[in-house]
Parts: structure tokens; C-alpha cells; sequence
């Protein structure tokens, strides 16, 4: 059976949640833009930019594709994120050809025939600190680690980086989780990838949410450290750098996905019962 | 060339005047307003305050009591504390970005995906 994840759009993490699930399902095929191509080669998972004949597919995010343009031809499943209410409520009529939604953040609307599981990440087997850290050319001191940030915030954490004398190195790495142990803190925006790769890992954070006309990063860091200003940003990596590191944890919502695709694939349209057991309570 | 020491009141930017100057202790390129001469030798503003002394005016300023509200030995860095090691560029890094990201359509919306 040919399943495709359709992960058009702008940002990475329509890309890294199809890879999460396509690398644990073991097949199927990415449908992303081309500057995917390689981390899905890394990674053994089959890539396009066109969608393939698939008896099953998976649409993250985009109801309608990217630019209005799916038309879907097989039983399909909606993955989504977290948006403002207002992009799925404008959307519904779109979402009604889903068999099931699948929300990997709290549903942002009531939707029908919806399960909730936990993040979907590539959750890459983390490096031993010192390989990480070498990969960094990091020395003694504590090394500040940006993740999932645009260039904008360099000048002012460079400057930040020599006054509390650490070792700033840009994470631009596939899968970037790997290197995370190498960080004594990390500075990230509040991207979906970024946020929960960081949070499931348990390194100290800062985050710097930025607007974004649907999703809501300000929200998703809501409970965690964020900083509005420079200088409450210096305090920020200040306090953190002697905030012990969290243990590793989170669920799997990339291998609870994988299980519930294979459920389908087995067992045809899927009752709630075959569902609940491995929706997030 | 131009000024390199930076001034303003709230957010320290570049300072851009001319400059005129060179200080004797950074070698930075400075103008009339941010040198300040001790027997005869001439020193930025920000090099006295490294070394937590009070300079005199800027030549034809009025020694005697002297105070103005642009010379940035009383508002740089150094003697608030750090209150302006920010400047105004680190500031705007928390601005929104431009527009295009924030408008037009969702499905052009780069971010958080």
C-alpha cells in the first residue's frame, strides 16, 4: 500500500513531522519542497515535490494544500498543529474530506473524528555530550546553543556570548536534535520543531517567540522562560546556565502515529476504539 | 571617516559626526563632541570612563560645572551599569519582522510550521 505525507509549505516542520512518521513507518513517500530532498535522504525516506499515486495520504497542516491546489483522490488523514481558530474554522468545509484529524498540539477547534497524540518529532538518538560538543569545536566554557532562530537576534547574542564569556555556536545541523546535548542553554524562537524537540530533550531554554500570522508562538512558550528584551534575555541565559538539565522525556507522537497508519492500513476506516488507546488523555 | 564612539540618550547608535581625533588610548577615530583632552592628550569619552575618570569638557564648553545632556560619559554603559549595553539594533531584534510575514496568506506563512 503507497502512502504519501503531503509537507508543502514554508517553514521545516511539515518536512520533519513527515519525516518522523515516514522514518518509523519504514515506507512511504515525503511530498516537500526540494530543499527537503537531502534530509530525506538522510534519512531513506522516498521524496517528491509532486504528489504520487498513494492509496493512502497524509496532509500536514494546509486543508487545501499549500496554494488551494490538493485534490485528493485516496482516504486521507489531516495532521495538525496548533493555528488560530480562525484558519481551520474558515476551512472546514475542506476538512470534512478527512477521514480523521490528528492534532500534535491542543486543538486550536472542535473538529470531527479528532485524536490528539503527542508531538510529532524526529526525536534523533542524541550524541554523547563530548562527541557533540567536539562536532562544535566547543571548548571549557559553557556553550549557548541557537536553534531554530533567524539571523536577526546574531549581533545582540554575540554580544551577550562575550559578556557572560561563552561559546556561541548556530545549530544549522540535520537532524539539529542530535547536537542538543552539546548546549549548556539554548535560545530558540517558539517553532513547533524547535520547541518540542528542546522541551522532550530537557536542555535549559530561552525562547524568543516571533509573530506569525497563524500560529501562535508567544503561546506555545507561554509556560516556559521567554525573553522580550535584551537585558531580560542576558538574565534569562544567566539563571539558566545553573538550571540543572531536565531528564530526556515526552512520548513518541511520531511512533503513535506510525502505529495508528498501520492500524489503518491493516484494518480498513478505524473505529474509535481502535483509536482511543493511543490518543494523549 | 567618521565618529566611532556611539551616542544617545536612550539607545546608543553610531555617532556619525566627523571625526577629528584620534584616541590616544583605542586608536578609534573620534570627533570634537566625544574627545575630551587631559594635558593635551586626547581621549575618548569611553576610554575615561573605562578607567572611572571625569572628564572635562569638550574644548569651548564651559569647565566649570560642566553638563550636557549629549555627552555620553553620563548615559554610555559603563556608568549606568550597563543600563545602555544595549543598543538600539539589539533592541529591534525583538521588533516584529517585516510585514510580509505576518500578512498575505497563511499558506505563505514561514514560520512555526
Amino acid at each position: 500500500m503507497n502512502i504519501a505525507y503531503y509537507a508543502m509549505g514554508g517553514g521545516h516542520g511539515h518536512a520533519m513531522r513527515g519525516l518522523a512518521l515516514l522514518s518509523r513507518l519504514g515506507h512511504g513517500t515525503l511530498v516537500a519542497p526540494e530543499r527537503h530532498r537531502a534530509w530525506a535522504e538522510s534519512l531513506n525516506v522516498v521524496f517528491s515535490t509532486s504528489m504520487p499515486d498513494a492509496d493512502f495520504v497524509l496532509v500536514d497542516t494546509f486543508p487545501r494544500g499549500v496554494t488551494g491546489e490538493l485534490q485528493l483522490r485516496a482516504p486521507a488523514w489531516l495532521v495538525a498543529r496548533w493555528t488560530r481558530p480562525d484558519f481551520y474554522e474558515s476551512r472546514r468545509d475542506a476538512i470534512e474530506r478527512f477521514e480523521r484529524v490528528v492534532w500534535c498540539e491542543e486543538p486550536s477547534i472542535e473538529l470531527p473524528n479528532a485524536i490528539r497524540i503527542p508531538p510529532i518529532l524526529l526525536r534523533p538518538p542524541p550524541l554523547p555530550r563530548e562527541d557533540a560538543r567536539r562536532d562544535f569545536d566547543a571548548g571549557s566554557r559553557p556553550l549557548l546553543m541557537v536553534l531554530g532562530l533567524g539571523d536577526r537576534q546574531r549581533p545582540l547574542l554575540e554580544k551577550i556570548a562575550r559578556l557572560l564569556g561563552l561559546d556561541l555556536r548556530f545549530n544549522d545541523r540535520f537532524p539539529a536534535a542530535r547536537w542538543l546535548p552539546a548546549a549548556d542553554v539554548v535560545v530558540s524562537a517558539a517553532g513547533y520543531h524547535a520547541f518540542h524537540e528542546i522541551e522532550a530533550d530537557g536542555v535549559p531554554a530561552a525562547y524568543l517567540p516571533q509573530p506569525r500570522q497563524y500560529d501562535d508562538q508567544f503561546r506555545r512558550a507561554a509556560h516556559r522562560p521567554v525573553a522580550h528584551d535584551p537585558r531580560e534575555l542576558e538574565s534569562l541565559i544567566r539563571r539558566l546556565l545553573t538550571t540543572p538539565r531536565r531528564p530526556a522525556s515526552a512520548p513518541d507522537g511520531a511512533m503513535r502515529l506510525a502505529e495508528l497508519v498501520e492500524r489503518r492500513m491493516k484494518l480498513g476506516v478505524l473505529a474509535e476504539e481502535e483509536v482511543a488507546p493511543l490518543a494523549l488523555r | 571617516m567618521t565618529c566611532q564612539e556611539r551616542s544617545g540618550f536612550l539607545f546608543a547608535h553610531p555617532c556619525d559626526r566627523p571625526s577629528a581625533w584620534k584616541c590616544h588610548s583605542c586608536m578609534r577615530d573620534i570627533c570634537d563632541s566625544h574627545i575630551r583632552h587631559i594635558d593635551e592628550i586626547p581621549w575618548c569619552v569611553s576610554c575615561l570612563k573605562k578607567q572611572n575618570v571625569t572628564p572635562p569638557g569638550p574644548r569651548g564648553a564651559q569647565t566649570q560645572g560642566y553638563y550636557s545632556y549629549d555627552d555620553p560619559y553620563w548615559y554610555a554603559g559603563l556608568y549606568l551599569a550597563g543600563y545602555s549595553f544595549y543598543d538600539a539594533d539589539d533592541y529591534r531584534a525583538f521588533d516584529a519582522p517585516g510585514r510580509a510575514s505576518v500578512g498575505g496568506d497563511f499558506e505563505r506563512d514561514p514560520g512555526g510550521s
